[in-house]
């Protein structure tokens, strides 16, 4: 059996450039709050923080966030400063964007566009992301696009109560349309999630990410789920898949805000429990009550022992911290919580470091 | 891409008792040796689980003080045994036949001697009178019992001629593992600040080291470890491919705990209190002070920050940044490099096994 230390971290930099977004979406986990502030990360600050994270720890890969990422004015010098500094770089987009925008985001600069797509059925979508029809017509255009322009372009799916019935079918459509990589994400119970949307119930997520793993496609196309929670017995075949454990406790993926807050795990960006903070060019961890505290104190029985041997690395700190899911998910020590944000790839065992260079 | 594919070695280190019979000149636990604190056996056991459930902690390191003092060592043994954890117990060689029939054979994977000079004179010096001959005595004791042993030395001005006869002492003992340390003035060696090997020296003392260590006859079972502490620029990705993943503290990876249930991630700040956290009955809590060591090992020098070779030294070493010795990263002349002085590699084990 491998211990969970000896799977590799994830030295991933998310960097929300900016809260602006032309869209108010049912799922989002910045929140509408964040989202009708609109604040922007200035080019001086994301140089400083590339060259930061890529000097303290080592970080490879950037992904460009919002808000809506194409709707920065100096895209093309954060994505040049990015180059730069040496990282791979993923944009996430709603897809939303004007076609110029290609002239910024070209294969040559870009390793992923990353495209949210919460239905292939158009309806279903305008349910989710409240839009005009017509916006589901643009999005596939400007992913073909995307590909006929030579990018890797990937899908991101957020399942919830109002896709999940529909969610598999993304598989053939999505191969049809010649996309690279379909990652379905599992709702969180965050941001405007929890006004507006409800995630699967655990046995349910179980249910549809076993049904993923049942239907393979012919095709080349990769998925990716993140387990969230699982079956006691598959503990160890998603330790041997990778699962690192929690990325906050090692400080792994840092979520930086336009206004320079710093969240080792975005699930608790409700709160103001900050881990770092980085101003005027100076990083600092924040000192009152953070998640860091969290990440440090996990349930007694996960500590005395709760015979699974410790293989889950303890119950998720956001899981327990978050209001809104304390109705929602307790461990029963027969469904375990995995980090919620780590996503293993279907069908198939591939090395750790090819689903590696695929995220 | 300058990719890194970062995986841990999550150690811990668990200073069980502050108490010990000596005041060594060197000793990094300053003002905090002989003020009696000693860890219960039942918090050692919550640490070993907690550690176990966060981080997948496997291997503890037993410190002190002198951790063979501590009245429940046997009991604290068990325990480590009990939740499956390698155990590396370090002495200073006085040990009483009480202390003896604690150390548990079975449930040590490494015990550990410090030994400073392989003669009475520069090792009484360094470590007091009537250090020595128990010390060998020991050692001799522990091969006896069929224990794997190790020495550690830490190098400074006083010893750094010895290292030959040191090597040629452990080979003849038939040591497992010798591990080469480099002092800096921390805790009591902040009085005896001149014994610190400049950049330099440091170099020579290593380069001499492989020299001799590949042309003499030592026991082939002989491992030897250093730590390169200052790199030439030209060897920087040699050092990556032998494993070096820059500040281990940066990741919170190894935790040293103290009796008071003080937690720090970084060894050089042991003697201040700027500790990263505090572990109490209750729970774990950040440390809300100032200067948390958190926040001083992530301060970079502007330098670093446009340096092309930054995200393999990672920005140097923040203790050296801090206490202004070794090769602080605003005074990096980007030939000679600064990297963490804890990290150690070997001469002549080309798996590196030993140690991880």
């Amino acid at each position: 059996m491998k211990p969970i230390y000896k799977n590799i971290k994830e030295r991933f930099l998310f960097l929300y450039i900016t809260e602006a977004c032309n869209l108010r979406c049912r799922h989002c986990y910045l929140g509408n709050k964040r989202l009708n502030r609109a604040k922007r990360m200035s080019v001086p600050s994301a140089r400083f923080i590339l060259d930061y994270f890529k000097t303290t720890g080592g970080h490879d890969k950037l992904y460009l966030i919002g808000g809506e990422p194409t709707m920065h004015p100096q895209l093309n010098e954060i994505i040049n400063a990015g180059i730069e500094k040496k990282y791979s770089i993923t944009i996430s987009t709603n897809g939303l964007f004007d076609k110029k925008i290609f002239k910024i985001l070209t294969a040559e600069k870009i390793a992923s566009l990353n495209i949210s797509l919460d239905s292939w059925i158009p309806e279903e979508f305008q349910k989710i992301r409240s839009v005009p029809k017509k916006s589901f017509n643009k999005i596939i255009d400007n992913i073909k696009t995307g590909i006929n322009n030579g990018l890797q372009v990937r899908v991101m799916c957020t399942v919830s109560n109002i896709n999940s019935k529909n969610a598999l079918g993304m598989i053939n459509f999505l191969e049809n349309l010649g996309v690279h990589t379909l990652s379905f994400h599992n709702l969180g119970i965050t941001g405007n999630a929890v006004n507006f949307l409800k995630p699967l119930s655990p046995l349910e997520w179980i249910d549809f990410y076993n049904s993923i793993e049942k239907s393979p496609p012919t095709s080349r196309m990769a998925v990716y789920y993140p387990p969230t929670f699982i079956k006691k017995d598959d503990i160890e075949k998603y330790i041997e898949r990778g699962y690192p454990g929690c990325p906050g406790r090692t400080l792994d993926r840092p979520h930086v805000l336009p206004d320079g807050k710093i969240y080792f795990c975005p699930l608790f960006m409700d709160y103001d429990i900050y881990g770092a903070k980085i101003k005027n060019g100076y990083f600092s961890f924040n000192k009152e009550y953070s998640e860091l505290n969290l990440y440090y104190n996990p349930k007694n029985y996960c500590i005395t022992g709760c015979g699974l041997n410790n293989l889950c690395s303890g119950e998720c700190a956001a899981f327990s911290y978050i209001n809104a899911y304390k109705n929602f998910y307790s461990c029963d020590k027969n469904i375990i919580p995995l980090c919620i944000l780590w996503t293993t790839y279907s069908w198939d065992k591939k090395p750790q470091t090819l689903i590696h260079d695929f995220r | 891409m300058n990719k890194i594919n970062k995986t841990y070695e999550p150690f811990l280190f668990l200073y069980i008792t502050n108490q010990c019979q000596l005041s060594c000149k060197h000793c990094y636990m300053g003002k905090r040796l002989h003020n009696g604190q000693i860890m219960p056996a039942e918090n050692v056991e919550r640490i070993l689980k907690l550690m176990r459930v966060l981080y997948g902690h496997y291997k503890v390191y037993l410190l002190g003080g002198e951790p063979t003092l501590h009245p429940e060592l046997d009991k604290i043994l068990k325990i480590c045994k009990r939740e499956n954890y390698l155990v590396v117990l370090t002495s200073n060689g006085l040990v009483s036949e009480s202390a003896w029939n604690k150390i548990l054979p079975g449930h040590i994977d490494s015990l550990s001697f410090s030994l400073d000079g392989s003669s009475r004179e520069i090792h009484e010096f360094l470590r007091g009178k009537n250090t020595f001959s128990p010390l060998i005595e020991s050692i001799k004791d522990a091969r006896g019992r069929n224990f794997k042993t190790r020495i550690i030395c830490t190098i400074n001005k006083k010893n750094v001629a010895d290292v030959p006869n040191i090597i040629n002492l452990a080979s003849d003992l038939q040591i497992d593992l010798l591990s080469f340390h480099y002092f800096t003035p921390t805790g009591n060696g902040r009085y005896y600040s001149n014994f610190q090997l400049s950049n330099k020296e440091w170099l020579k003392f290593v380069r001499n080291l492989k020299n001799y260590v590949l042309n003499s006859k030592i026991n082939n079972k002989l491992k030897i470890y250093y730590p390169p502490a200052f790199v030439k620029k030209d060897e920087l990705s040699l050092l990556k491919k032998s494993g070096y993943k820059g500040c281990t503290a940066r990741n919170l990876e190894r935790l040293a705990i103290f009796p008071d249930g003080k937690c720090y991630i970084c060894s050089a700040f042991l003697d201040k209190d700027i500790n990263f956290g505090l572990i109490n009955d209750k729970g774990f809590f950040i440390n809300k002070g100032k200067n948390n060591e958190l926040n001083l090992i992530n301060k970079v020098s502007l330098k670093c920050e446009r340096c092309s070779r930054a995200f393999i030294c990672n920005g140097g070493c923040a203790a050296y940044n801090h206490f202004k010795y070794g090769v602080p990263t605003d005074k990096c002349s980007r030939d000679l490099i600064p990297i963490c002085p804890l990290w150690t590699t070997s001469v002549n084990d080309t798996t590196q096994a030993s140690l991880r």
